[in-house]
């Protein structure tokens, strides 16, 4: 097997490994909702009137995750494109906030 | 004539900015001795008769340090210079690195602020006027004042952290590790600030009609979030690959990104409808596309996947990654195998290896297996780095070690931590704890173990326990326990093997959970005969105990302690006895022993009953021991030694050798739950029991609380990477850490444990076959070019050596 490319964790690539255990959870978790509201937020921007609406139904409803897995997958093309544009967004911005790509 | 003038002038002042500067610079060495000389007093009135371009170049000059250095030589010090060159640059460095970078950060954090205020003014200004002009303002295209004021503010902010970042960058070199440390963290927290204020903005800022509820909503799981469990964040941050314990292996971003898009979904999904966070490992509600997928890819030869494997868009290029990563030759001969039945230490290996190969389809077809993907590969990671130490130290606490000793992970075996000796044991007579009508909080008295407190709590609190034959009970005992390991801090444990007297443990939540108790009851009522007999078997004696005799026995165990001592089983008292025989405490539990992705497999040997007559428990002299809980049953039936009462709590000294292997039988299982559990990937995840409860519920499985102890496990391995990534690997190596440094027996042989855990359990890793390069595990081992399998060898020997002499 080839050496695959060893890729670190976040905070690890932005030089943070050697942080207290206590920080680095800390930040992660801070880190993790950003990301979570980023993703919200592209969700949205991402859906139509009508598509926001049928969300708000789904919400409302109390509708188990699945089902709005599942709308998100048919009313969102490409999602997984789409959280992972949010990721590597977010991922670059913090690693240009450190001055890393500068 | 003029130009004669001019000339006389400008040697004039040549003279008198000569003449300056070297009074500057006697002053400044005067000043240095703290005497004052008559220069100082002519200086203003030299500053006074210079020409103003001369006044400006000496106050320049003797404005900043800095300059003062970079100018050259000959422009600092134009003819004969009193001061010595590097005098002034000196002085100045002094106490001012930390002072500048203070300053300019306390800048930063002001025009930040500043910054985000206006931004949020801003947004709620353009917000109002747009939704009373609507578009009217940007199409006239018109820049109003706010946001060229708040243009003006993000200026000065970034103006601040480039100065701030300049000077770190200036200074670097000055810095200690720490200081620069700090500034990182403060940097990544001013980063996440923004983001976050600035996400939040424009979340509260949105327009349309459903405005209102998105903001709502957002609040709302935010909250939600918010107040998870740390773990939990820590496993949703996992998957997305913001954590990771050590190193990721192979096209992280593929993988991380295929199974960040399901967790955001998952997470998103259960925060929003608040009905619960799971991280969407599981065939739960696996799509019918994906199923769809499941099928075709489970017809494939794996020799054909490459041809017949056609898939479309992302899925389909996932698959060629997949095998651009040669990974699927871990599918080789995998495919067809049942993992319904497994019985032999081998298959376990099997089924843990398939796992991993099945999730290689699971990521090709984009299933929910995918998102554990990263950490598939983390874990195997981090059992190449596990040659250092991983989260199976146990007992062994490296020097120094930051690892808190007595913490379990719900995957830490219980009985990991040696149970302080020279404790006497004692019985804690039910009576003396305080249970009320709602909460049952028992107090820990010297002696306690958990198997005995849980035990003595289900004679008196669930009557079908008494029913339950002495196999049954240890069956059911374990359940308990297993679910207690899950969220120990629910039930005031830290460690389950480290119980402190006066320590407090919460058993309201087991007796809270009647369905599982009910469950629980049903499993023990219906023990197999194979899970009988192994149970017997592995007791190393015929279980002739009538039911009668040892409830009768137990009851007045649990009546008053001296009643306990004096009709305790042989086992129980046998084991009191022998409390300095940690062997005892390494013997794997079932769930260490069979599946569990870290601990599974290790053969262990069934301890021999002991032949200690009956003794009292409590004695200043007697130690406890560390009492391994069967973490499962009814594996753990088969694999504990099992004493005979009460029910089975088990003892013995157990060779580290295995004599046989656990047997693994999913009995009851929901049809198809087998394959969905492979294909998933969770194996490697799951202890023993979670698979049992996968396959038993199938889509019933607790993911929340799968997902929290995904959680615990990555913060554990992440603190415990640290610390070993932080020692000297070559000091453990060299078997130093078993030498000294007033190591315990239980601690060596609780290392011994692990050796052989990790070796069973990976062996195909270490061996290499299985698809790891080696020549990534040189990376971490700590003598350049051995192999991991020497090296296992190589630390076995050293432990073996020592607990030889240690006994």
């Amino acid at each position: 097997m080839k050496q695959e490319e060893i890729k670190k964790s976040l905070l690890d690539e932005l030089g943070l490994a050697n942080l207290p255990q206590e920080k680095k959870e800390e930040l992660v978790a801070k880190m993790t909702e950003v990301v979570l509201k980023r993703i919200f937020l592209k969700t949205m921007e991402s859906l139509d009137e009508k598509g926001q609406e049928e969300y708000s139904q789904i919400v409302d409803a109390g509708s188990p995750p699945e089902k709005l897995e599942e709308f998100l997958d048919t009313k969102i093309k490409n999602y997984d494109q789409m959280v992972k544009d949010v990721l590597a967004q977010f991922r670059e911005e913090m690693k240009t906030g450190m001055g890393m790509n500068n | 004539m003029k130009k004669n003038t001019s000339k006389l002038e400008e040697e004039k002042e040549s003279k008198e900015l000569d003449k300056k500067e070297k009074v500057e610079k006697e002053e400044k060495l005067t000043k240095e001795e703290g005497e004052k000389t008559e220069n100082e007093k002519k200086e203003p009135e030299n500053l006074e008769n210079s020409p103003k371009e001369n006044k400006e170049k000496i106050a320049q000059e003797a404005k900043t340090t800095e300059e003062f250095k970079e100018k050259p030589k000959e422009e600092q010090f134009p003819k004969k210079s009193l001061l010595p060159a590097n005098k002034a640059p000196e002085k100045e460095k002094m106490g001012d690195k930390e002072k500048s970078l203070d300053e300019l950060w306390k800048e930063v954090e002001e025009k930040r602020k500043k910054y985000l205020e206006k931004d949020f003014q801003h947004s709620k200004i353009s917000s109002r006027l747009k939704s009373i002009f609507g578009s009217f303002l940007k199409e006239k295209g018109e820049k109003n004042q706010s946001e060229e004021e708040l243009e003006k503010y993000r200026k000065d902010y970034q103006m601040a952290l480039r100065n701030h970042q300049e000077a770190v960058s200036v200074k670097k070199e000055t810095l200690s590790e720490a200081e620069i440390l700090k500034i990182a963290e403060n940097y990544l927290r001013e980063n996440l600030t923004t983001a976050d204020t600035l996400t939040q903005i424009k979340i509260e800022n949105q327009e349309g009609k459903f405005s209102g509820f998105m903001k709502n909503h957002a609040q709302e799981w935010v909250e939600k979030y918010r107040k998870m469990p740390l773990a939990k964040k820590i496993a949703i941050g996992a998957a997305f690959s913001l954590v990771s314990a050590g190193a990721v292996y192979a096209t992280p971003m593929l993988f991380g990104f295929a199974g960040a898009a399901i967790t955001a979904k998952r997470v998103f999904g259960g925060l929003v409808t608040g009905t619960s966070v799971s991280l969407g490992f599981e065939a739960r509600s696996r799509k019918k596309a994906e199923e769809k997928i499941q099928d075709k890819i489970k017809d494939l030869e794996p020799s054909k996947v490459k041809e017949d494997l056609k898939l479309e868009g992302e899925e389909g290029e996932t698959v060629k990654k997949a095998i651009e990563m040669e990974r699927l030759q871990l599918l080789e001969g995998m495919i067809n195998d049942s993992i319904k039945k497994v019985t032999s230490e081998e298959n376990l290996r099997i089924i843990k290896n398939r796992n991993s190969r099945h999730l290689i389809y699971g990521i090709a077809a984009g299933t929910a297996g995918a998102v554990v993907a990263p950490k598939i590969f983390s874990y195997i990671s981090e059992f190449i780095h596990a040659d250092h130490s991983p989260s199976h130290w146990g007992g062994l606490e490296p020097s120094e070690s930051a690892v808190p000793q007595g913490v379990a992970t719900p995957e830490t075996p219980v009985s990991k931590v040696p149970i302080p000796e020279n404790a006497p044991s004692q019985e804690v007579p039910t009576s003396e704890v305080g249970v009320d009508e709602n909460e049952i909080i028992i107090g820990v008295e010297k002696g306690d173990t958990l198997w005995r407190m849980t035990y003595n709590q289900l004679l008196e609190k669930f009557p079908s326990f008494k029913e339950l034959p002495e196999e049954g009970r240890t069956y059911f005992i374990s359940c308990c326990l297993e679910e207690m390991k899950k969220n120990l801090e629910e039930f005031g444990l830290k460690d389950p093997d480290l119980l402190q007297p006066g320590q407090k443990i919460n058993f309201t939540p087991l007796f809270d959970s009647e369905n599982k108790l009910a469950d629980f009851m049903e499993a023990a009522k219906n023990l197999s005969p194979e899970q009988l007999e192994n149970i017997k078997e592995y007791n190393g004696e015929e279980l002739e105990i009538e039911e009668e005799d040892v409830s009768e026995k137990e009851n007045q165990e649990k009546a008053s302690a001296p009643a306990a001592e004096e009709t305790a089983s042989p086992n129980k008292e046998a084991e009191i006895k022998t409390p300095e025989t940690p062997a005892k405490s390494e013997v794997p539990t079932a769930a260490e022993t069979s599946a569990t992705p870290e601990t599974s497999t290790a053969p262990e040997a069934p301890a021999p009953a002991p032949e200690t007559p009956p003794a009292p428990e409590t004695g200043p002299e007697e130690t406890i021991p560390p009492k391994e809980t069967p973490q499962v049953a009814p594996e753990s039936a088969k694999t504990e030694t099992l004493s005979g009462s009460p029910v089975g709590e088990p003892t013995s000294e157990a060779p580290v050798a295995s004599e046989k292997p656990p047997t693994l039988e999913f009995e009851g299982e929901v049809e198809g739950a087998a394959e969905k559990l492979s294909q998933s990937g969770l194996g490697q995840y799951l202890s023993l029991e979670e698979q049992k409860s996968f396959l038993k519920r199938g889509e019933d499985f607790d993911f929340e609380k799968f997902a929290e102890n995904f959680g615990r496990k990555v913060m554990r391995e992440e603190e415990i990477w640290k610390v070993v990534s932080q020692s000297d690997s070559r000091e453990v190596f060299n078997g130093n850490a078993l030498e000294g440094k007033g190591f315990t027996e239980d601690q060596i042989r609780s290392v011994q444990k692990w050796l052989i855990e990790i070796q069973g359990n990976f062996q195909g890793y270490i061996e290499g076959p299985s698809g790891l390069d080696l020549t990534n595990a040189d990376r971490y081992a700590p003598q350049k070019g051995m192999p991991l399998k020497k090296w296992f060898e190589e630390m076995l020997r050293l432990a073996a050596k020592k607990t030889d002499s240690l006994s």
